[in-house]
């Protein structure tokens, strides 16, 4: 194979220069040997003997004598050094090495478990065979696709042991569930947790706590109860969409990333529901990975509707168009180790039907039944297998299918929905449909609770179907059918709304009159609790309250400080009058201060409604209800100072009146308010920058990662150990910034992290700069961090600075290390 | 002896008419010049040395072109973002106004409408450049600004 080119190679070779190690007289000798004795094997042995001497005598070996040690390797049936030798003078000459080099090439990589590079090899083969005008063999195409789908299962988790629900557990589970119900939200957590608690593994306890978490806006808890539902059964759907949607909505790209591959994983698992493509593709695309948009967009416009694909029209050309642009790689392996011998195939068999293509729903039945027969207790192959089944228009097979898995396990949520969802449009099997729906209810399904609606509706039970969708929308934030839930909720209500008659209604309103008056001090948050619950919310609540604090209560301060002595005494009080009803009130030059105070209450709770928070601000807020009833008492006093204003005189009693007015508004609009707010502010949207906390951040960033923690060096106030530096920033914000940070420094051999405080030159606030050295060679720019900004998480970076007023930059490196990505921002100054 | 001549710089009148307003209720002899802006206050100096300076801090009502201070600066250490650099200088314009008059006003006492309990060492820095300078704590009234203010004389 590689005669030709070998014997041009030994021709152009120089003649031995006497020296018996040089690098030349040795390959001569090989050759000599080989040509005297081809076929003898000890020649053949010594010959290599030589050239690997040869090959070792130099520090970068020629290139003839690595193609003739492959020769060699291959002449003595030593495929493996063959083929290690064939991969280095791939490196160095790729277009030397013909079709069948590729190919041993592919089979070593095959062996050795690297697809990729197997895919590669026979890749160059197909390309090579095209250049040539001949047709490749059809095994190499269906090849590729085979390695390429195996390589694209690596990331499909694993499944642990399955172990089913204990009886206590599930009687906590129940408990629950009755709390839940009742609006015993506390009670219900407790319950769920506890059932967790003897049993690790139950998926419908971790869903129905993550479901109350998220319910209840607690984002975080609520991830991690979705992630032990998914740990226990990696393949629970509404688990998956659950976490895939919570994550969609975190700022940070790495909880995108796992978002996205985990709507891909809803999709494999429930490849009926074509609307979960269509949402993969548009975020796929809102995350600039246009081909992966493309491929979902194109599966779900093979079953769209003709006005669905026109409408869709414009954004397959956008994607098309970009498609330039690289695409990252989604999801590494799952923490487990197989248990089951029916996994591959199963994890195989989700590759094939997300893919969506004509072959890949048979080749995916192929893998499932395969999965089966390996292992018939593995029931999520059995599942998948019903709904492959079903859609090929067999009936019967899925239901046995199905059958199967719910003999292994008859507790089992999502088998008895399959079920359900298999019989009910069967002609004359409407009631066992009911039937499996009840039993996928009290295994713990939502949407069971959805389908029991719509069946009791269709029986014309429309008080039961109010009653299941109403707990669908309450136990189901996610679910796939929540908007159509809610909308037959209000419908229905509406028309038991119409029925009822005027007296009850009227009756009803006064209870409601009543219970309204007594819950308007109760009902919705004060700033500083919103604040507690949202600290992010800091940074848009600082700018609307900084003109609060500048206009009304620092100007408020020094119109009113005064007033109402200078009232009550017997001076002429109608200049101060005029100056008074000019700025309370407005002239031509601004609106006044009382109409600038509400605005900004409006603005404050306008903000709050668009981060989901309603705020109670004139009855509840200990800061802001005072605000609200000095802004009422100003504008009551305003007849009066504007006929004062006008030189016209009061009866004693109304100036002793309005005396007491400008008094009670002095008391709150001054400048002791401004203090508590910026107090308030601070203490909700700053931090302490603890070196313990980012070092075990950087620990943890790196096991997530699977690599190894670079050694952390401190410096600066963190080399000190003197007091931390305390920083305006909320703890969530600043933990994502050094988390992005130190995802990209993970390649360094080590790392150095710098804190210090110094002075902005201008205004002389303290500022904490922290700065993150690496031994990373690669360049680094501030304008790379801001400018691409969606690349490598360090776009995060550079929002989140932007967003809290700080500065990022890159820095040139000190003691040793290459460079330094720079963070400031304000700090709380400590007390000298 | 002629009246105190106090500087004022703020960008609406709330202050100058005041101490106007709180001079004549007591008594005192002073004269107030307000000016809008850094350039304003330049010309009024430029007219003589006042005996005190009282400036206030946001400049939220100031047209961008004069606003003192390096946009340019501000616009690249916040990334490009113009808007966010406006905002910072509009919000910070009482300390960029004494950041460019520091030499002008040596000797001079000058009060900056701004709270500086709890940032002693912010203070201390600023006075590096500008020794008689001192804040105005958020309790405190317009008299007692007007007070601080004729102390120089």
């Amino acid at each position: 194979m590689l005669g030709p080119v070998l014997a041009l190679a030994l021709a152009a070779a120089p003649a031995p220069a006497g020296c018996e190690d040089d690098a030349e007289h040795l390959a001569q000798t090989a050759a000599g040997l080989v040509a005297a004795s081809p076929r003898d094997a000890g020649a053949v042995a010594e010959a290599r003997d030589l050239l690997r001497r040869a090959r070792l005598s130099t520090l970068w070996p020629p290139l003839f004598l690595t193609l003739r040690a492959a020769d060699l390797a291959a002449a003595a049936g030593d495929v493996d050094d063959e083929a290690r030798l064939l991969q280095a003078a791939a490196r160095e000459a790729p277009d030397l090495l013909s079709a069948p080099d590729r190919l041993v090439l592919a089979r070593q990589a095959e062996a050795r478990g690297d697809r990729r590079d197997a895919m590669l090899q026979y890749g160059h083969v197909l390309a090579a065979q095209g250049r040539r005008g001949r047709p490749a063999g059809a095994w190499i195409g269906e090849r590729i696709r085979r390695l390429d789908a195996e390589e694209e299962a690596k990331g499909v988790p694993v499944r642990p042991g399955f172990a089913p629900p204990s009886a206590e557990a599930r009687a906590a589970f129940a408990e629950g569930k009755t709390l839940l119900a009742r609006g015993a939200t506390a009670g219900a957590r407790g319950a769920f947790r506890r059932s967790l608690g003897i049993s690790p593994g139950y998926v419908e306890a971790a869903l129905a706590l993550g479901t109350l978490e998220e319910r209840e806006g607690r984002d975080v808890e609520a991830a991690a109860a979705f992630r032990t539902a998914l740990a226990a059964d990696p393949d629970r759907f509404d688990a998956v969409l659950a976490l895939a949607n919570l994550l969609w909505n975190e700022p940070d790209r790495p909880a995108k990333e796992e978002s996205l591959a985990l709507l891909d994983r809803a999709i494999a698992l429930r490849p009926e529901m074509p609307r979960l493509l269509r949402e993969a593709a548009d975020r796929w695309a809102a995350w600039g990975d246009p081909a992966r948009a493309l491929e979902r967009l194109d599966a779900w416009r093979a079953s769209a509707t003709l006005a669905g694909r026109q409408a869709t029209g414009p954004l397959r050309e956008k994607l098309v168009a970009s498609l330039a642009r690289p695409a990252g790689r989604a999801a590494g392996e799952g923490p487990f180790a197989e248990s089951s011998p029916a996994a591959p195939p199963f994890r195989l068999a989700q590759v094939y039907l997300r893919r969506g293509d004509a072959s890949g729903a048979g080749q995916a039945r192929r893998e499932l039944e395969e999965a089966v027969r390996l292992d018939p207790a593995f029931v999520p192959a059995w599942e998948l297998l019903a709904t492959v089944r079903g859609q090929g228009g067999d009936t019967a097979g899925a239901e046995a299918a199905l059958t199967k898995a719910l003999e292994v396990d008859p507790s089992r949520a999502s088998s008895w929905e399959r079920l359900a969802a298999l019989l009910e449009p069967l002609p004359g099997r409407g009631g066992e449909a009911t039937a499996a729906w009840q039993k996928a209810e009290q295994a713990g399904s939502r949407e069971a609770l959805w389908a029991l609606g719509r069946r009791a509706a269709s029986d014309g039970k429309e008080l039961e179907a109010v009653r299941w969708w109403r707990r669908y929308v309450a136990e189901a934030p996610d679910g796939l059918h929540l908007d159509e839930a809610r909308a037959a909720v209000e419908r229905m209500d509406r028309r038991f709304q119409t029925l009822r008659g005027g007296a009850i209604g009227l009756a009803a309103f006064g209870v409601a009159l009543g219970a309204g008056l007594l819950l308007r001090r109760r009902r919705g948050l004060t700033l500083a609790e919103w604040l507690r619950r949202d600290p992010g919310a800091t940074r848009e609540v600082r700018p609307v309250l900084g003109r609060l604090s500048h206009e009304v209560f620092k100007h408020g301060g020094l119109l009113l400080g005064g007033a109402e002595e200078r009232l009550g005494s017997d001076d002429n009080f109608r200049p101060s009058a005029e100056i008074l009803a000019s700025r309370l009130y407005g002239s031509g030059a601004g609106p006044g201060l009382v109409a600038e105070g509400r605005a900004a209450l409006d603005d404050l709770a306008a903000l709050a409604r668009l981060r989901g928070a309603a705020l109670n601000l004139r009855h509840k807020d200990p800061v802001f209800a005072p605000v609200a009833a000095a802004l009422d008492t100003l504008d009551a006093a305003h007849d009066d100072l504007a006929s004062l204003a006008a030189g016209r005189t009061l009866p004693a009693r109304r100036r002793v009146g309005l005396a007491s007015r400008l008094g009670r508004a002095a008391a709150t609009l001054n400048a002791r308010t401004a203090q508590d707010l910026n107090r308030l502010l601070d203490a909700a949207g700053s931090m302490q920058a603890s070196w313990d906390a980012l070092e075990a951040l950087l620990a943890s960033v790196a096991r997530e990662k699977k690599l190894s923690a670079p050694a952390l060096e401190p410096m600066g106030l963190f080399a000190e150990a003197g007091a931390p530096l305390r920083v305006k920033l909320p703890g969530a914000e600043w933990e994502t910034i050094f988390r992005n940070l130190f995802a990209n420094a993970l390649d360094s051999p080590r790392l150095g992290l710098l804190a210090e405080q110094r002075r902005d030159p201008v205004t002389g606030q303290a500022q904490g700069r922290f700065v993150l050295y690496d031994a990373d060679p690669r360049p680094l720019t501030a304008e790379m961090i801001r400018g691409r900004a969606a690349e490598r998480g360090l776009g995060v970076v550079a929002d989140a600075v932007r967003r809290w007023d700080g500065a990022v930059d890159v820095v040139p490196g000190v003691s040793g290390y290459a460079k330094g990505v720079s963070v400031e921002f304000a700090v709380v100054e400590e007390p000298s | 002896m002629t009246a105190a001549r106090i500087l004022v710089v703020e960008d609406g009148r709330e202050y100058v008419d005041g101490f106007a307003r709180l001079a004549a209720a007591k008594g005192a002899d002073a004269a107030f010049v307000r000016a809008g802006s850094l350039a304003e206050a330049r010309e009024a100096l430029g007219q003589g040395r006042p005996d005190a300076v009282f400036l206030d801090v946001v400049f939220d009502r100031t047209p961008e072109a004069e606003l003192a201070g390096d946009l340019d600066a501000l616009v690249a250490r916040y990334g490009g973002d113009r808007a966010r650099a406006v905002r910072h200088l509009a919000t910070h314009q009482g300390f960029y106004v004494l950041d460019a008059l520091a030499d002008e006003l040596a000797g001079v006492r000058v009060v900056l409408a701004y709270d500086f309990t709890g940032e002693e060492k912010r203070l201390a820095s600023l006075r590096e450049r500008v020794p008689a300078l001192s804040g105005l704590p958020d309790g405190a009234s317009l008299g007692t600004a007007l007070e601080d203010l004729l102390r120089s004389r």
